[in-house]
């Protein structure tokens, strides 16, 4: 079984991207169930994830990265027991810090986590602007980053975003990404689950 | 009506959120926009805000001429839901524009919000 923790701020696409690999990995003939995680009371990305016909859990009310922490290894291990998946998809809040999630993840399961993490060219300037630390911690420990939302940009915005983020995670692929744009994915998400 | 409205904070990020059912829901979409610029006008940053219309009865739609914006309306017993999480506002303050913004979505200025504020644990 493999876990892959997608990351980003809030309003990234995080939940559109998802959308798109668990497609992708149905398509491929792997077992996918979702473990979906809410900082505020209420579901709502659970109601999109559904009615897609996607397998899935909740955690509301709380970050997994901090005080849902238990109730997120409660349900890996759940998940593991009930289906024993290709893959848990885990979307974290747009406020978590995933290092943190892997980290817990690698002390109970013995399992590195793939952080897929999710950055928005729309509104990255201005984000950047006001919380370098959070976007930084986010984006830092990814695998691959997509950066989403290019198709909203100009191409000098786009450049000025891939600088930045070269420079936050040296080591990460990065890619220019439109979770609607409806081009297939397939190397890319190949690449990445190897 | 009185509906339970949840509001607490987390790494500095105001957190409201609510879901109940009302009897009808009118441009939802509209209220959200609203209550987004109010938002940006108050000074705040937006992280996210999102919702939830469902419907256990019809929508119906109307339009008379192609100048005007087609109303939809949901009657009859509609679940919504919605959270907004921004930056640089007080969870108190979010959730008087959120309460403005469902009182205008479902035609009922008399709806009040008795708030729940939870204690969370935080990374920072």
């Amino acid at each position: 079984m493999k876990i892959i923790l997608i990351a980003g701020f809030l309003g990234s696409g995080k939940t559109s991207v998802l959308l798109k690999l668990a497609k992708y990995l149905t398509e491929s003939g792997a077992s996918a169930v979702i473990i979906e995680n809410e900082i505020g009371e209420v579901g709502v990305d659970d109601k999109l994830l559904r009615s897609a016909g996607l397998r899935m859990k909740e955690v509301f009310g709380g970050c997994i990265c901090c005080g849902s922490s238990g109730l997120l290894l409660d349900d890996i291990a759940s998940l593991r027991g009930e289906y024993n998946p290709d893959y848990i998809i885990i979307e974290a809040t747009g406020v978590a810090y995933p290092l943190e999630i892997r980290c817990n993840i690698a002390e109970q399961f013995g399992i590195r986590a793939a952080v897929l993490g999710i950055a928005d060219c729309s509104r990255w300037a201005r984000l950047w602007n006001a919380m370098p630390q959070l976007l930084g911690d986010q984006l830092g420990c990814a695998d691959l980053i997509l950066l989403n939302k290019c198709d909203l940009v100009s191409s000098e915005q786009k450049e000025a975003a891939l600088e930045i983020l070269k420079t936050v995670n040296p080591a990460a692929e990065i890619q220019c990404f439109s979770a609607i744009d409806g081009v297939d994915r397939t190397e890319l998400w190949k690449g990445f689950l190897v | 009506m009185k509906i339970d409205m949840h509001a607490h904070t987390h790494n500095g990020a105001s957190v409201v959120s609510t879901d109940f059912s009302a009897a009808k829901v009118r441009g939802f979409a509209e209220s959200i926009a609203a209550l987004a610029r109010e938002v940006e006008d108050y000074g705040a940053l937006i992280g996210h805000i999102k919702g939830y219309v469902e419907p256990s009865g019809a929508a119906t739609f109307s339009v008379t001429d192609a100048s005007t914006g087609v109303s939809v309306i949901y009657n009859t017993d509609v679940k919504l839901g919605l959270t907004a999480i921004c930056y640089n506002i007080t969870p108190e303050k979010l959730a008087d524009y959120v309460l403005t913004a469902l009182r205008e979505a479902t035609d009922n200025y008399a709806l009040e919000a008795e708030l729940c504020s939870e204690e969370h644990t935080e990374t920072i």
